[in-house]
């Protein structure tokens, strides 16, 4: 599967939708890393998060044909098809004991994560990026979209009110946005 | 509608972190199809969200890819066996749609009449469950209260005991009854007396045993005893040098039997 091809979203949409296997190729070459990277967020073992992978992309190659690019971007698409197949996967099994062991083993699952860090080269610009942002922010973006929590849990969690919750969203995603925007204009 | 204020609600935010409502979903779409600058805002917001999650990258182990692939040549995408998500308003002819959705229907309805009845047998189940555990639960809660409210009686007679302004007087057995044990608490300043029997003889029928505080050589009636454990209150006394027990008539007498005394002590 050597698909050496560049392709604009479109292009690679289009592909995709006519059952272009090298298109499929492109896709797992340039969003893998960043699928596997939200997978492993929410699933603990990277043997399941394997699983998931794998799932993730027959769902993606199945299902391409109910992609409305008017609906949002294809990345967005994709990652949300990644978050979802973890969650789901975590449910699945009696999801109040996982999440019980869950919290027993969280220091063990933050020292996995910085061995996962350390592998990727890409991680020393998000300790830059994460410096730069407000750790509440930073918190409450994790929790909703990397371990899947609904607002309410959230609010619960933080035990912060849903309106502090909808409008830190907003300050959050804009804190992100301004960093962004300054380490693009950087390059 | 204003838009400056939809896209500062923070409604666009939760919408592409995907934790917004189907209700929400179907708005935002439906404004970022007509007003530009919700489009434009909603791509801003999933373009930083993106550069986040890049960020997180992890690469796949490489031999993962070869597996997908493998699983996906078996499973073309664009085989007529696969479930395809299709538009509802196709132009297949209605006959055939409706007898398609007949089927799925009828499927669907044996196999939630199969769950309601596995549901049906598990949650009768779950009632008797319940039930007992719900009598487990009154018994727990009703030991819990007898328990708390003793332990709120020992702890209110420990303070009294505790209490330097109380004095405490041993009323020892006499002839009648050696082994007999009782206990005064006695406070001069406020002339409270409590009184708790250790051990006395069970009082015959008819009869009930009567607590006396000598004043200046006068017996002065403090009231009839309780058997039961812990610190009974018994009427005020004031210069009391002496406190004893005689078994009486049930209600009391005027007069000690001096006869039936039991245990007495002295301060």
């Amino acid at each position: 599967m050597t698909a050496k091809a560049k392709y604009t979203e479109e292009e690679l949409v289009n592909a995709l939708k006519s059952g272009d296997q090298s298109a499929l190729g492109f896709l797992y070459d340039n969003y893998s890393a960043a699928l596997f990277g939200v997978i492993m967020r929410i699933v603990e073992s990277q043997e399941n998060a394997e699983d998931v992978l794998q799932e993730v992309f027959v769902k993606i190659w199945r299902n391409i044909s109910s992609y409305d690019k008017s609906k949002g971007k294809l990345y967005t698409w994709l990652i949300n098809i990644a978050r979802n197949s973890a969650i789901d996967s975590m449910r699945v099994k009696d999801y109040k004991l996982k999440s019980q062991i869950r919290n027993i083993d969280n220091s063990v699952g933050s020292i996995n994560r910085q061995y996962n860090t350390a592998q990727h080269p890409d991680h020393i610009g998000l300790k830059a990026l994460v410096e730069k942002m407000k750790p509440e922010y930073k918190l409450l973006i994790d929790k909703l979209y990397f371990e899947g929590y609904t607002q309410e849990e959230a609010a619960e969690e933080l035990n912060i009110p849903l309106g502090t919750v909808k409008t830190r969203i907003r300050s959050a995603i804009s804190q992100l946005r301004e960093v962004f925007i300054g380490e693009t204009t950087l390059k | 509608m204003n838009i400056q204020e939809y896209i500062s609600s923070g409604i666009l935010e939760s919408y592409v972190l995907g934790n917004s409502t189907p209700k929400e979903m179907k708005e935002v779409e439906k404004y970022a199809a007509t007003y530009p600058e919700i489009k434009a805002e909603l791509n801003e917001i999933e373009k930083a969200i993106q550069a986040y999650t890049t960020k997180h990258s992890i690469a796949p182990p490489t031999n993962l890819k070869d597996k997908i692939f493998e699983k996906i040549s078996d499973k073309p995408n664009s085989s007529a066996n696969e479930p395809i998500i299709r538009s509802l308003n196709t132009n297949t002819p209605l006959a055939t749609a409706s007898s398609y959705w007949s089927v799925a229907a009828t499927l669907l309805l044996l196999i939630s009449t199969g769950f309601a009845v596995y549901f049906g047998v598990k949650s009768n189940k779950l009632d008797g469950y319940m039930d007992d555990m719900a009598k487990v639960n009154i018994a727990l809660a009703d030991s819990i209260k007898a328990i708390s409210s003793n332990m709120a009686q020992m702890q209110n007679d420990l303070a009294i005991m505790k209490d330097p302004m109380y004095k405490i007087v041993d009323l020892k057995g006499l002839k009648i009854a050696p082994d007999s044990k009782a206990m005064v608490c006695w406070c001069p300043t406020d002339k409270t007396v409590y009184v708790e029997v250790d051990k006395l003889p069970a009082p015959p029928k008819g009869m009930q045993y009567q607590l006396w505080a000598i004043v200046d050589g006068k017996p002065v009636s403090e009231g009839m005893l309780a058997m039961s454990s812990g610190l009974h209150k018994m009427s005020d006394v004031e210069n009391a040098q002496a406190f004893a027990v005689t078994l009486e008539k049930a209600g009391g007498s005027p007069t000690p039997n001096m006869n039936a005394m039991y245990v007495m002590g002295t301060i």
